[in-house]
């Protein structure tokens, strides 16, 4: 039947009338929290229910994008405590465009960070393509360079996928855990290293993106000893360049085929694995473009005259295809070196029409991997890969609230598939979707995740730490506190890789976990050295050179990391100075610190005076505001 | 109610302000009393319900489940050491999961065969998708026999949406939602209440050193400075700092090992191999356990339990034994003994408030593939277990594993909308009827008889008036 044709689709709609009895919250003292409780419509049932709000209506009759949904529903959804204020919106004003900047395309500003991006020109447009044309060609990185390169701590990173597989994967010693792993454990390490102290910021960001898209789990047999392989040679080789290229090179390396089993892949009984998130996660998507287990031809077709996606009976020819495209790995009278292998006798020489396209094996030889070949230059020339591409740089880059039609992904589609074959496609889809207004009057609609909230803390803080393994390979603690927070590097178990949607990170587990995990990371970080190993905030405070009282340190610290012209409440920067003043005696009154209770001078790892302003700093770097981006 | 004294309720404001407060994670739209507990346990991957039962020696399917699992590592055998062990109707169950039959034996456990989303659907991220937001589509009461798709993209789940529309839950309650989970699952998308609790004895700022005060004010401080910010941030913020407040007075964070204390060398709770680090699903429930005897008006709480996406080497058998990986049958033990392990600390009173669904996406094939795994298929059991379940037996229809009973000669063929058996729960333990809300487009609910309690007609709205006025 065609389904295709009298599909209909369904919505939720939530119809939510304009509250006025809803108050105001923002700069409110503490102290009213009880009267709003009171006044608070006593039922979230007023707000999804009782309103007769919530209806169903069918593709015809009059819907609402869901992207409008989504923000109502925030509004009538947090139940019963408060209901957010609807003209706070998502987040806060819009703070200057060097945070907004260095939040959404960094790991957050470091102090400096915003001074020098104001000297890039006289006005926000200069500056912000000056930052751009300068991030999208990164050059040396000092800060990065001398913590990895040279450092012994730091043995695996440069290695060959030849060498990984025989050292790592292969090594079959004393303590072969450990050895195998240990690939794994640096690129952890490094990650951290490269988010807090790299210069190319949006480089670091891109990499975690594609990571993410192309997503391998590091804790795996195999992956955990070729991972620096495939971050060297498929992820940071390509993440500039152009998606076909990155794409093959994802298809044929030993942690994806390991991953997603496709080294196993054999006719006559293919394994559908690889195939599968092939078209649902690497290229055409699942939430758009397919189309489930409809008939191929009642697939419609879309601007091009194509199949505008793809369907079940798609996925299994695709698995055909996909057969004996595995590992040299020592199998059946294989080499056994990690490299990629075609294996003839494996394949499935008959046929397959995927998309309505057929592809035909020529058989052993130089063409061999003809199929391959073709199916990639199709689906990476596809409108729906554009669209889904760049749907998703743009949910990570921009905002949650994007859809494929929406205009603005659909002129960097345009981009993205006019140049499918351009070597420089990425780094001009990059450009077309950042030096816009889209992007730079963005701000708010993105939570922060684990990653990014510690990341950026640490980096406001100006860690100068070594990240890096034991010496034999392993972790030290702190890699447990950050990986504690809920988003590990590289240790996403799903292929999905890890989400981007707010609503899935804004529960109590990752904001804790998070902050704690800021806290332990300010006092403790080991490393070879045993230098630095902790954030010295009283030197810091000290070396500001303002007198030492509340106020005074309050408004250092608010400037330092969220710049000079921050929008913070009065509220919240009272309840800051009262935290210092609670501490009477030391800094009571706002009067200068009495210096025979706290000794300013001792800047020690746990004197008073450190521990205190470690906390206080917490209450600055944690900061509602900078749970948004 | 329980109520914690926590310091930075009391400390500095009003006594007032503590009960003002601790209601923020609360639900305060009802005026109820139903006290019940639905656990959703989500296996991830979509686990191979022809591994956790299978037809046995005398049943009609055994012959065809034998040729359509040629590997002997991934089917199971009904004898020998590794012989299943039998539940009912011919049916017989992985040995892996023998602690879950004694439950079955005490008529606390009961199977659904061959559930599943209305459309079939093969990706995970679909599937999970579909269930855990309540928004599959339908195919029943469509005109012409077409389909209505379902949502992939909606901001809340159905639990979420079962909490907003339940009109019998107390006025006040402390922590009545929970997630033992890093995330927040898709099912309780947006659902403010929502704790997210992975790591319960961890869960506070850790300033170190020996001064705890200052840790407590800091603490204290960040939730003054998130209740003052009005923003869906600042409430996220604020409520986490609330449920930290709560998960210090519940869980005492000064042994840091809490939860593997709880389960000492006893084997009660699966611990992992090699060292003493308790399994994470072990771990899950010992804090569900525990938020249960803490008394702090809990009603729903989801859990997740990841890796059965077993495309290959998937081994339902022990480690060795037919050339099996023992990868599922490690995972089904384990997954076994903690949730027999988590009844066993239920008292009676308890069992009976608690309804726990085991679910996952979708079944797998019904052939094995050449790797000794599976590809992803569609009917799969649905396992329910509570002190009001009637256990011991099946519900729902079971087609058969013939080449003409398989969907598309494929999988085991879908013959129960898994809206309806957490519908059933939702009306007969729950008292929430609200279906058109919960399950948007689900209207041919009728009870399976899986769980005790009263039946109240379901209410569609406001998919009821579509159907009339449109498509009926």
């Amino acid at each position: 039947m065609l389904f295709g044709r009298t599909r209909i689709t369904l919505q939720l709609i939530v119809l939510f009338p304009v509250s006025t009895n809803q108050k105001e919250k923002t700069n409110q003292c503490p102290g009213t929290l009880e009267s709003d409780m009171n006044n608070q419509p006593n039922s979230r049932r007023n707000f999804l229910v009782a309103t007769g709000s919530v209806g169903l209506l069918a593709a015809g009759a009059a819907t609402i994008p869901l992207t409008t949904l989504a923000s109502q529903l925030h509004q009538t959804s947090l139940w019963p405590a408060r209901v957010p204020n609807p003209d706070a919106g998502r987040g806060t004003p819009l703070p200057p465009l060097g945070i907004r900047v260095y939040s959404k395309l960094g790991f957050g500003p470091r102090p400096g960070d915003l001074s020098d991006f104001n000297s890039l020109g006289g006005n926000n447009g200069q500056r912000f393509t000056a930052w751009l044309n300068d991030q999208l060609n990164p050059g040396a990185d000092p800060q990065v360079d001398s913590r990895l390169n040279g450092n012994p701590r730091y043995q695996t990173l440069d290695k060959s996928l030849t060498q990984l597989w025989n050292q790592h994967h292969r090594f079959d010693g004393d303590d072969a855990y450990r050895v195998r792993r240990r690939p794994y454990i640096e690129m952890q390490n490094a990650m951290l290293t490269r988010a807090v102290h790299s210069r190319w910021q949006l480089r670091e960001v891109l990499a975690d993106f594609w990571h993410n898209h192309f997503n391998v789990d590091g804790s795996e047999e195999v992956v955990r000893s070729v991972l620096p392989d495939y971050d060297q040679n498929v992820i940071r080789s390509d993440m500039f360049g152009n998606f076909r290229s990155m794409l093959e090179k994802v298809v044929k390396h030993a942690a994806m085929m390991y991953y997603l089993d496709n080294r196993r892949n054999s006719s006559p009984n293919p394994n559908e694995n690889y195939a599968r998130e092939l078209l649902e996660l690497h290229t055409l998507g699942a939430v758009e473009n397919y189309y489930g287990s409809i008939p191929a031809d009642d697939v419609p077709n879309n601007g091009d005259g194509e199949p505008a996606g793809y369907v079940e009976a798609d996925v299994l020819e695709a698995a055909r295809l996909l057969t004996g495209f595995g590992v040299a790995d020592g199998d059946d009278g294989a080499a056994d070196n990690g490299s990629f292998l075609f294996r003839d006798d494996w394949h499935d020489d008959q046929p397959k029409t995927i998309m309505g396209q057929t592809y035909t094996y020529p058989g052993p030889g130089p063409n061999e991997e003809q199929e391959l070949d073709e199916l990639l230059d199709y689906l990476c020339s596809h409108r729906g890969t554009a669209e889904f591409i760049c749907w998703k740089l743009a949910i990570r880059l921009i905002g949650d609230s994007f859809e494929a039609s929406d205009s603005f992904i659909q002129s960097a589609a345009n981009v993205f598939q006019n140049n499918w074959q351009n070597p420089d496609q990425l780094q001009l889809v990059y450009e077309h979707m950042l030096d816009t207004g889209t992007f730079k009057q963005a701000w708010g609609d993105k939570a922060r995740r684990p990653l990014e909230i510690i990341c950026s803390a640490l980096r406001a803080a100006d860690v100068v730490y070594d990240f890096e393994p034991t010496e034999n390979g392993t972790s030290y603690n702190f890699l447990r506190r950050v990986n504690d927070a809920g988003q590990p590097p590289f240790n996403c178990e799903p292929p999905t890789g890890y989400e981007e949607d707010r609503a899935i990170w804004k529960g109590s587990s990752p904001l804790i976990m998070s902050w704690r995990a800021v806290s332990s990371l300010l006092r403790d970080v080991d490393s070879a050295s045993g230098d630095n190993n902790y954030v010295n905030l009283g030197q810091q405070t000290n070396d500001a050179g303002i007198p030492m009282t509340p106020n005074e340190i309050t408004d250092f610290w608010l400037n330092r990391v969220l710049g000079p012209n921050h929008n913070i409440s009065t509220a919240k920067r009272n309840e800051m100075v009262a935290f210092l003043n609670t501490h009477s005696g030391d800094f009571g009154n706002n009067q200068a610190i009495d210096q025979g209770n706290i000794d300013l001078t001792d800047t020690s790892r746990n004197s008073r005076y450190q521990r205190l302003m470690r906390a206080f700093f917490l209450l600055v770097a944690l900061l509602p505001e900078r749970m948004i981006r | 109610m329980t109520t914690f004294n926590r310091r930075g309720f009391i400390k500095g404001t009003a006594a007032g302000a503590a009960a003002g407060l601790v209601p923020g994670l609360s639900i305060a739209g009802g005026t109820g009393d139903n006290d019940q507990i639905l656990i959703y346990l989500y296996l991830r991957g979509g686990i191979d319900g022809l591994s956790i039962y299978a037809p046995g020696d005398n049943h009609p399917d055994r012959g065809f489940y034998e040729q359509i699992r040629p590997s002997p590592s991934v089917r199971l055998p009904v004898n020998g050491p590794n012989a299943m062990v039998s539940l009912a109707d011919g049916f017989g169950m992985n040995n892996a999961a023998a602690p879950l039959r004694e439950l079955w034996q005490d008529d606390d456990l009961a199977i659904v065969h061959a559930t599943g989303l209305p459309i079939v659907n093969r990706s995970h991220f679909e599937a999970q998708r579909f269930m855990e937001l309540g928004t599959p589509g339908a195919t029943v009461g469509v005109l012409n026999g077409g389909q209505i798709d379902g949502v992939r993209t909606t901001s809340t789940g159905w639990l979420t949406r079962h909490l907003a529309t339940a009109e019998n839950l107390p006025l006040d309650m402390t922590m009545p939602v929970v997630a033992t989970e890093s995330q927040v699952p898709l099912s309780l998308t947006n659902e403010p209440s929502a704790v997210t609790l992975r790591s319960p004895g961890n869960f506070d700022l850790d300033l170190g050193g020996s001064i705890q005060e200052l840790e407590e004010e800091c603490e204290e401080s960040l939730l003054n400075i998130y209740a003052s910010d009005g923003t869906d941030s600042g409430i996220a913020g604020e409520q986490a700092l609330i449920a930290q407040a709560l998960v210090e007075g519940i869980f005492d964070l000064s042994n840091k090992d809490y939860n593997l204390a709880i389960s000492p060398a006893s084997d009660r709770y699966p611990v992992q191999d090699g060292n003493n680090n308790l399994e994470p699903i072990s771990d899950k429930l010992i804090t569900l356990e525990r938020l249960i005897k803490a008394d702090i008006d809990l009603r729903i709480a989801q859990l997740d339990q990841g890796g059965w996406d077993d495309h290959a080497s998937m081994g339902s058998l022990p480690q060795g034994v037919n050339g099996s990986s023992g990868n599922f049958h490690k995972r089904m033990d384990v997954t076994a003994r903690a949730v027999a392990a988590f009844w066993g600390q239920m008292t009676n009173n308890q069992k009976n408030k608690i309804t726990l669904v085991m679910h996952s996406e979708f079944g797998r094939r019904a052939f094995n593939n050449a790797d000794n795994g599976t590809d992803h298929g569609s009917g799969n059991p649905m396992l329910v277990l509570g002190g009001n379940v009637n256990g011991g037996q099946f519900f729902g229809d079971w087609r058969g594993m013939g080449p003409d009973d398989l969907y598309r000669n494929q999988d085991i063929q879908t013959t129960t909308d898994f809206r309806r058996v957490l519908s059933e729960i939702l009306i007969r333990r729950h008292g929430n009827n609200k279906l058109g809300m919960v399950f948007p487009y689900y209207y041919n609910y009728t009870p399976m008889g899986i769980v005790n309690g009263t039946d109240i007609r379901p209410d569609y709205s406001p998919a009821d008036e579509i159907t009339i006025d449109g498509f009926e």
